[in-house]
This record gives C-alpha cells, structure tokens and sequence, in this order.
C-alpha cells in the first residue's frame, strides 16, 4: 500500500514539472550538491577558538541570554558551578510536590561536577540517565517516572550559538532528549570553548567537520533559545508554557 | 471544512469589523510585529537581499520536490520511520485513523498545524472516539471555546484576557483570574497531564531536510517537543511542498523565518526529528509516521505562475503588516489560512469562484510582498486569480464571475479608445450628477453600485470643464 | 543626467483630467515656473489600470495599446500619479510578456515615464521650488508609488523645502488609506475600516494639511474628512509647489 501510494504520488509531480516518468530520480543528486566558496574551510573549522575570541564570544553570549531570560553564570571551574548548582537547588522549591528530584545525564562534563558528593547530606535525589547498551522496556519506564518526578535536569549540550543564545543538544544514548523538557528547570552546563558565533558557523560546521559529519544530527538534535514561553494571550510575554520555566546556564571557563 | 462564500466573507468582515476587543488585538499586533519584522530583516548580516536567496532556494526545492520528497521518504525508513503519502485529506486522516487503530490510541495531543485542520483531522479522529488535545496555548483556548484560529501564529489573538479568564474558570474549574502567567500556569497544569498520558503526539512539519532525512518543528512553547517526545507514536503531518534539500539551507531559512513571525532572531524551540527513538535510547516515541500530503498543492505546482506560493514557510509575516486582514481579522477568510497567504492559496485548493472575496477583496497595496521573508509575490498572483474571474479558466475551472462587469469593462474599452466618446461621457456624467445630493460642492449620494463610497465619504464631482477642454481652450 | 530643460510630455491621469482639472493646472504652473515646456497629447484618455486591478487584462491591454501609441514619441512623460506610472512602469511591459513587438514598445516608453516628485527630484535635481505655504504638513504615502516606484524621499524633500510649512510625519504614513480602486466600492465596510484608521492618525498627527501626491488615495481620505466635518485639508503635491 505505502509503495504504490508514493509511486503514483511521485509520478503526479514529476508530470507537474514537466519531467519525464523514466527520469531517474535517485540518481539527480545535483540539487544536493554543495555551493561552498570553502576557501576559509580550514580556518573555520581550527578548534579551540583563540582565548581572545573566547572572551568576546563569551560576552555576546551574556549579552544575549540575558535579553531571552537565560539566567547565565560562567564560573572558572567545575567546582564552582557544582556549588552554585547545589545552593540553587537549596532555593528552588519543587513546582509540583514537595520531594527535590534531579535527572542528570551521563555526560563526562556533568560527571565532572561529583554532584553526588556536593547532595551527600541534602534531602535530594539523584538520577543519572545511564542504561545498558539495548535499554529494556522496563529500563525505560523507569527513566520515564524518574524523568517526571524530577524538577531540575541537567545537561550539557553540543554547542552552544552566541548570537542567539542557542544550546544545540543532540541525542545520544545516556543522554536522552527529555532531560532537558520535561522538569520545570532546565540546568546546563557547557565549556567556554563549545562557544560558536553564530548559526552560520553552526551549520558550517555540522555540515564540513568530519568529526560532526558522522555524528551526523542524530535522530534528534534541538536548539533550545531559552525557557520555554508564549505570547497567545494578549500577546503579552509568559515565561513557562509547555517545557521548562526556567533555563540556566553555566559556562566553564577554565 | 469550512463554507465559503460571498456572504459569508462580506458578513463576517463586517462583525470583525464591529468587534471592539478584535480591532484593538489586531491593531496592537500589526503596530508590534510590522514594524518589528522590517528592522530584524535588516539587522541581518546579509541585509533584507537574503529574501531573494532564500526564495531561489525554495524554488528550487520545488523544481526538484519529486527527488527531495524520495530522498526524504528513503533516508527516515532508514532511520526506522514510517513514510505514507497522501493525495487528499480522507486519505491521510484514514491512514492516521488506521494506525490510531493498531496501537489503540484513545487520546492524543497535538502540536498547532495549519494542515490538520486543512484536512479537519481533528473532527475525523473525535468521530473515531479518539480524544484530541490541542496543546498550543492559542489552540488550546479556540479549543475550548469551540471557534477557528483567527492568526496563523496566535490563533486566539481575538480574544482577551477577560474572556479567556472567564472561559478557564467555566472549563477548567479554577477560580477566576485574567493575570495572563496564572492563566498560562493553569494550561501548563492541565495539559502536562495530557503529555504524559497520551497515546499519541501529532504534529506539522516546518521545513523537511531531504539531504539528512529529518522533519523540523518550531515553538516558543515546547508544546511540539512534548507531543513528539512522550507518547509512544509521533505522528507528522507535512504539506509535500514543506522540504529543502540540504541542511546549509535550513541557516539562511530558519533566521528568516524567526524574524518573519515574531521579529525574534531565532524561535525557542527547533527540533530536527529523523524517526523514532533508536534501540540505545532511553526516551523518545517508539514509532514515527510521516504522512505527506497533496490536498491540491501539486496542481498548484503544475502551474508555472502560482507555483511560487508554495515556497511560503507560514510564518505570517504577511497577516503582520496586511491592511485588510488587521481589519477583519482570519475568521472571516473561512479557511485555516487568512491574510494575504490565504488570499492566493485558499482559492487555489478550495476553488477560485468559491473563494472569490478573498482575491477581490484585498487592496493591492504590496506591503505583503514587502515583509514576506521568501519574497512572495502575492499581489502578483492576486491579480491573476482576479484576471481568471474575470474572463474565466478552463485549466482551473473558472467561471467567469460577473458577467455584467464584463460588458462594462467592454464598454470602458471602447470609451477610453476615443477621446471625443470620453468627453460625452464625461459630460453626461456631469449632467446625470446633479440630480445626486450634494452639499459644499460634494456629492453626498452616489447611486447603487458606488454607493459603498458614500456610505462613509463625500466624493467631488465629475468638474464642469476636463483638464484637456481647459488645455485646449488656452491653446487655442 | 538629462536636459533639464527639455521639454516634458503631460500624462495627466483620468482622474484628474475629469475631477480635479485644477492640479493638472497646478502640474503645468509648476514646470512653467520652472520654465519648462510642456506638451499634452489631447486624445489621451485612461493608462487601464481601473481595468487592470480588476482582472480585465484584455481590456487593460486596448488602454495600453492607445497610450503607448500616443505617447512614445515623446521624449520624456511625467505624471502627477504613482498609480499610474506604476501601471505603465511594470504592468505593461508583463501584459505584452507574450507579443514582442509591443513588448518592446513598451519597455521603451516604461523607461521614460516617470512620476511628478520623481521626475523633478532625481532627474532634475530640484529639492527647492520656492515654494511658500505657511501650514502643518503630514504626508501620506501612496501604496504603489512606496512599494513599487520606491518614491519616499522625493515628496518628503519637496515639502521640507516648502517656505513656512512645518512637516510632522504620522504615525503609519506607509500603511494603505484603503482606496484599492474598484475596492472601495465593492467592499466598502473593509475600505471604511481602512481609512478611519488612516484618517484617526492623520488627525493625531497634529497637522492641518495632508499632502500626497495621488489623487486617488486624497480623494479618499478627504471623503471622510468632509463626512466627519473634520477641517484638516487634503493638497496635491503639485498644488503645494504650485502654489494655489
């Protein structure tokens, strides 16, 4: 049923454009060829980015977050986010409930903070979203009530745009997408280096870099440019519709 | 679907027209977002300029839509999705119903698509006993009011925050309130349930990547990443002209479009979906369906002259800045797209004759194709359907719709050829007029046919001398 | 740039012709005081775009026809209206995109029409016409001379050289006064809406004058500014440099 459907519908708009049935289509791949003027190929892609640029990449970054509501702290190391982290916790108050649940991912950045050490003695609970290589279905059930019991996930990201304040998250296994939906605070947590400038040099480099080329966007790759919102009411400006209310950043320095 | 109609147009411009608390949301929107979307086209590093590289791009998406939409189709059944394409709205609903079917979906939520309600899926999946939550917080609220979208991106614009207060607390039981983030909190309350108990997510698709083989959804609200992340079926519905080809074109299109609807640099939320949830992940919808859809748009395509209104990216940017949708706002289009867009598009899928108001009844004035952030021409495409109304079209089934304005225009053209028959014609214009009312030397009446002018406007008359008699009287 | 003081060709406009004979008198003051010659082609009638906007294109198609034969020997054609120079500018070199001959002739006369502000601003190079009008001035901009002429500046540095005119720009000069031709008669409660609108922020401007440099958007608006006994005046542009 599904082949003959798109047969016929591909047929309807090869005769639309005046193309000929037999014209082979797969083999057309001149529409996805790439128009690049890539003679700064090389230069775009050096990583890190030079100190000095960090610095001014930083700043936009600030400057931009904090025009969309992302409440952004660079913080020199780990450490120092791991406790800013915890005094957070101390001050927010769960949205639904009363218990304090955290899902964090498995990533070596949020590892990296020991935020299990920093909790030890807190009324807190921590979940990290480590599974088996196949995870079973009731590997996932579990995920999925942790995930709505908690009100704080934590996250890194892929990159992050300074233009226009975007965290790029890609999904990968122990890093699962919800982290960063479903509970009512989203914390992530990022290097000064993973700064790019804009989105041209994003999608450059999504599409140039070998590294990311075979990552590829995995099945799931979002850009999140603050907390969620609407306007739908008198158009007037809400911070917390559907996903997170609140989107807090910490940028490592080193 | 919805009637469409002369009457219906004309009456419901003229309650929209009477409705105090619409006029204000309207007048409000355009004076924000009008002017708002012109200086964040300029703030970008290309310049306005980029609107014409990004309708070349989706030209040629379109001149290439039979090998984007295969490789589209090939690269997500890769990726473990499921791809059905559609020719017309019972076809698609059916398909949704069938899989609703096999994994006994009682409820689902939905993302805002302007498709699904092109197709009435909503009332298809009810009648099947399927609950259906829209989860926009505009849609939500027309939702529970039980009336259409009146604007493509805020659909409950029309409404204040009075009205929606007293609706809340009517439907949801809370107790009175019209402080917008407590109203907000309350949806928030409610459909979190929602999310989290359904059976499936539905949503639309903004722009398809065939090179990577993903779907995109855009929000503010993080309603669609919802939809598509917690139940167990994300189910997408794409207008088969919604794909690019490669993701270098997304950068330029993307930035464009945030500008186009809010006047934001980028939208809050954007999401490249390529399928379900793989085997290693932990979260994520099990199955993934893509139904593309035609419902008319490939006749559209076969024709070289309105094949451009495909590369809108339903960004509304023109409902922004159009003089005539901020007066009668999208009820009154009688179709899911209104404004400018809906002008040219609504006739083309529903019927040129059917729909005639909505080419007629729009100013000309340009300001559309001025904001569009793929450089539409719509005015162009307006005077097309109105040059196919009046002579009629075999190609697209057009009657002619006026036969009398015909054989006036006829006799119009004959007048204008001969300067002497024009200065008759004048002259008994003048003469004829002077039965008419007047006052300070303005006409007050005007017959039937241009008494719409004097329902509201004095008119001068036709002068007593031509400027050419004058001329030629100087000259002599 | 061109002779400036050769001669122009008169294309007046019907609506002018038979309703306000008195701003094409204005037209021909003006280039008389600034001693250029003007010819008017007596059989001149309509340009078609009444026709034209409303999908009569064959019809439009005879209009354009005669004009371009009346009109394209002349060396330069200069028009007291946006709309219609935007008719002849645009729309008739695209209703003869099908026969080449008359394709061509009408590029060549598309070329050498231009609009009253356009003509005096960019290819004369006059700002200053020595003109004196000791009032409030708003300017509304007409939709097609704005959008699809790009004519902006021109008017507005017209007026501002104007001696004892002070010039206030309303909220919203380039939103349209909802004339749109035959539209006004046809959907009129849409039109009206438009222009309250149009006439509300005129009003609010502070202005006792309204210039524009198409009659037809003027007629509109000083429709309902009479209606309304409102006394703010509306004024051609070539009537405001012409002097009354």
């Amino acid at each position: 049923m599904e082949n003959t459907n798109q047969n016929e519908f591909i047929l309807n708009i090869k005769a639309a454009l005046r193309k000929s049935p037999a014209m082979d289509s797969a083999g057309s791949t001149k529409i996805f060829t790439r128009n690049d003027k890539d003679k700064d190929a090389q230069n775009i892609l050096v990583t890190p980015n030079p100190i000095k640029d960090r610095k001014t990449l930083l700043e936009l970054l600030v400057y931009q977050a904090n025009l969309l509501n992302i409440n952004i702290f660079p913080k020199a190391t780990t450490r120092m986010a791991a406790k800013a982290i915890k005094k957070l916790i101390q001050q927010k108050s769960p949205e639904w409930g009363e218990k304090k649940s955290i899902i964090k991912w498995k990533h070596p950045l949020i590892d990296a903070l020991k935020l299990e050490e920093q909790f030890e003695n807190d009324d807190v609970t921590l979940y990290t979203t480590e599974s088996e290589c196949i995870p079973s279905d009731n590997d996932r059930e579990i995920h999925r009530a942790n995930l709505i019991e908690s009100y704080v996930g934590i996250t890194s990201a892929d990159f992050c745009v300074a233009e226009s304040a975007t965290l790029i998250l890609r999904t990968r296994p122990n890093q699962p997408r919800a982290v960063s939906l479903v509970p009512s605070i989203h914390i992530a947590v990022i290097n000064v280096e993973q700064i790019l400038e804009n989105l041209k040099e994003l999608y450059f480099r999504l599409i140039h870099d070998p590294k990311e080329k075979q990552l590829g966007l995995t099945n799931c790759m979002t850009f999140i440019s603050g907390p969620s919102k609407t306007g739908d009411i008198e158009l007037v400006m809400v911070h917390g519709a559907h996903g997170p209310r609140e989107l807090i950043l910490y940028v490592i320095t080193g | 679907m919805t009637q469409i109609n002369t009457q219906f147009y004309k009456k419901q411009a003229q309650k929209a027209i009477c409705n105090t608390v619409l006029q204000q949301a309207l007048l409000d929107l355009q004076n924000r977002l009008g002017p708002a979307t012109k200086a964040a086209y300029n703030s970008l590093a290309e310049g306005p300029a980029l609107r014409k590289t990004a309708h070349d791009i989706r030209m040629h998406a379109l001149e290439n839509l039979d090998i984007l939409l295969e490789t589209l189709a090939q690269k997500i059944r890769q990726q473990g999705g499921h791809v059905f394409f559609a020719k017309d709205g019972e076809t698609a609903t059916n398909y949704c119903l069938e899989v609703a079917r096999n994994l006994n979906v009682k409820m689902a939520v939905k993302g805002k698509s302007m498709v699904t309600e092109e197709i009435g899926l909503n009332t298809a999946l009810m009648r099947n006993g399927i609950e259906v939550n829209e989860t926009d917080l505009g849609e939500y609220i027309i939702q529970l009011a039980k009336e259409g979208p009146s604007h493509i991106i805020a659909p409950a614009i029309h409404k204040t925050r009075k009205q929606i207060g007293k609706l809340f607390s009517e439907k949801l039981g809370i107790p009175y309130t019209d402080d917008p983030p407590t109203l907000t909190k309350a949806a928030r309350r409610v459909l979190r349930e929602k999310f989290l108990r359904a059976d499936m997510g539905i949503s639309g698709c903004n722009l398809a990547c065939a090179e990577t083989g993903h779907i995109t959804t855009v929000s503010n609200e993080g309603n669609i990443r919802m939809s598509s992340t917690m139940p167990k079926v994300h189910m997408v519905f794409m207008g088969m002209e919604r794909v690019v080809a490669k993701l270098q074109d997304h950068d330029i299109l993307f930035r464009l479009l945030a500008r186009g609807a809010s006047a934001q640099n980028m939208a809050g939320y954007v999401s490249y979906i390529g399928g379900p949830r793989s085997a290693d992940q932990l979260d994520g919808p099990d199955e993934f369906h893509l139904v593309i859809l035609d419902n008319g748009r490939n006749k559209i395509l076969a024709d070289k002259e309105f094949r451009e209104v495909l590369t809108c990216i339903r960004c509304a940017a023109c409902l922004n800045v159009c003089p005539v949708y901020g007066k009668i706002g999208g009820h009154a289009y009688g179709f899911p797209y209104s404004g400018p867009i809906g002008a040219v598009l609504t006739p083309l899928m529903v019927g040129i004759n059917k729909a005639h108001d909505l080419c007629q009844g729009e100013t000309l004035c340009g300001a559309c194709r001025k904001a569009c952030p793929v450089d539409n021409d719509l005015p162009r495409m307006l005077l097309l359907l109105r040059a196919k109304l009046a002579d009629g079209d075999k190609d697209w089934e057009v009657e002619r719709n006026n036969p009398a304005e015909k054989i006036m225009f006829m006799a119009w053209s004959v007048l204008i050829r001969n300067r002497k028959l024009f200065d008759m014609f004048l002259r008994a214009g003048y003469w004829i007029q002077k039965v008419f009312p007047r006052e300070n030397g303005l006409l007050k009446k005007l017959p039937l046919g241009l008494n719409g002018w004097t329902a509201s406007r004095d008119i001068k008359p036709i002068a007593p001398h031509s400027f050419i008699l004058l001329w030629k009287k100087k000259h002599r | 740039m061109m002779d400036k003081t050769q001669p122009v060709t008169l294309f007046i406009q019907c609506l002018i012709d038979g309703m306000y004979p008195e701003i094409g008198e204005a037209v021909v003051r003006l280039f008389e005081k600034l001693k250029i010659p003007v010819d008017c082609p007596l059989d001149q009638t309509c340009c078609g775009q009444v026709a034209y906007n409303s999908g009569y294109q064959k019809e439009a198609r005879m209009a354009a026809k005669r004009f371009i034969q009346l009109f394209e020997k002349a060396a330069v054609i200069v028009c007291p209206s946006g709309s219609c120079v935007d008719m002849v500018r645009h729309n008739y070199p695209a209703l003869f995109k099908d026969d080449f001959p008359w394709f061509k002739r009408a590029l060549s006369i598309s070329s050498k029409t231009f609009e009253l502000t356009e003509y005096l601003v960019d290819i004369l190079g006059i700002e200053d016409i020595g003109a004196c009008f000791d009032k409030k001035i708003t300017y509304h901009d007409s939709c097609h001379l704005l959008r699809n002429l790009d004519i902006a500046e021109q008017p507005r540095k017209l007026i501002q050289h104007v001696k004892g005119a002070t010039f206030i720009e309303m909220k919203n000069s380039d939103k349209c006064c909802g004339f749109g031709g035959t539209f006004s008669v046809k959907y009129p409660d849409i039109s009206t809406a438009i222009l309250e609108e149009k006439v509300d922020n005129i009003i609010e401007s502070g202005a006792d004058t309204v210039v524009g440099c198409d009659i037809s958007c003027l007629m509109n608006i000083q429709g309902m500014l009479s209606r309304k006994n409102v006394s703010i005046k509306t004024l051609h542009i070539a009537q405001l440099l012409a002097g009354q």
